[in-house]
């Protein structure tokens, strides 16, 4: 830059290009997706899917008292639960299960709990039996049937004790409209 | 002066060197996160706004079977649309009578009995319905598979509940 002595002292003009700083700061965008990979993947919905299993339906018409029905038959329709056996395990109260208030609505108008505990006193009194028939009529929605279906299979898990057993072999049949 | 100026940026952005290590890790651990997370079943669940399944705490795991899928709108055998539901003013979807016969849907007892034929094993069927499906569609595709050699049925539910 500087000339030499011999050259008089005066600085050589510049024509040299500066360089140019051209590099690019990729740690604010390093530090930027690191932060959203894991709030994206935090807040995304994976659904896991499972199956109930489940046997045809026959086509006949299952009516209460019925030889060859199997010990436990739920019939769902538009009014509630009506449960029933083959013995006197249930009486005639214990064995309607309805929506509050009626008619039932929607699938969350059911009373799944209260079905549930009728099917404890079934199972109490009859340990071995394994099978349930449902009976829905036409229009009730496959929603309420597999909720039926979650609240036959197993009771719930209580303080200090895991779910038990209830009925988990499911068929179906066609209810009497 | 200026060399003092210039060493000095260069010291505050760290030069033009691209450093890959970090980029690399975040890489791994979320290809290792995505691996374990996926299911690996090999069976297609495509939800659409026909298809909505029923919530339920059943816990089995799925397999590869035959497949049946009945949206709010129409019935898919093994990815293929073999009946469109009739949907009347409530938007409630039935099976049109012309489709029946005894009891069973035509074209799907023809499709099933196919599949036998062409070697599928008999019993198991996969079954995806719409939760809001009306109990006689359900019924009609369910009796139909059990005259038709598939008794057993698996019922495909959303874990919760």
């Amino acid at each position: 830059m500087w000339r030499t002595v011999a050259e008089g002292l005066r600085p050589k003009p510049r024509r040299e290009r500066r360089p140019s700083d051209a590099s690019l700061n990729l740690v604010p965008l390093l530090t930027l997706i690191a932060m959203l990979i894991p709030f994206v993947l935090l807040s995304g919905k994976y659904a896991s899917y499972s199956v109930i299993d489940a046997t045809a339906p026959k086509l006949r018409r299952a009516a209460a008292g019925e030889e060859g029905i199997a010990a436990v038959v739920v019939r769902v329709d538009g009014s509630g639960f009506v449960v029933w056996g083959e013995d006197d395990v249930l009486t005639t109260d214990m064995a309607n299960v309805p929506c509050e208030p009626q008619p039932c609505v929607d699938s969350g108008s059911y009373d799944y709990a209260l079905l549930k505990a009728r099917l404890v006193a079934v199972k109490a009194a009859r340990p071995l039996r394994r099978e349930v028939v449902l009976a829905p009529t036409s229009m009730v929605p496959y929603d309420v049937i597999v909720r039926v279906i979650d609240a036959v299979r197993r009771t719930d898990p209580g303080p200090g004790r895991p779910s038990a057993e209830l009925f988990p072999v499911v068929s179906f049949s066609a209810a009497g409209e | 002066m200026e060399r003092r100026r210039r060493r000095a940026t260069r010291r505050t952005f760290g030069g033009s060197d691209v450093i890959l290590t970090s980029v690399v890790d975040i890489m791994t651990i979320v290809l290792v996160f995505l691996l374990m997370s996926t299911t690996g079943d090999g069976v297609q669940v495509e939800p659409s706004a026909d298809l909505e399944l029923p919530i339920s705490s059943a816990e089995t795991a799925l397999q590869v079977s035959v497949t049946i899928v009945a949206t709010r709108r129409e019935l898919i055998l093994d990815g293929q649309p073999i009946l469109a539901f009739l949907v009347d003013a409530e938007g409630v979807p039935s099976v049109p009578a012309s489709a029946l016969a005894d009891g069973k849907i035509v074209a799907m007892s023809d499709k099933l009995r196919a599949r036998l034929a062409a070697g599928a094993a008999p019993g198991q069927v996969l079954l995806q319905c719409d939760r809001r499906l009306p109990y006689d569609v359900i019924r009609d595709i369910m009796f139909t598979a059990g005259q038709s050699g598939f008794g057993d049925f698996r019922l495909v539910v959303v874990k919760g509940g």
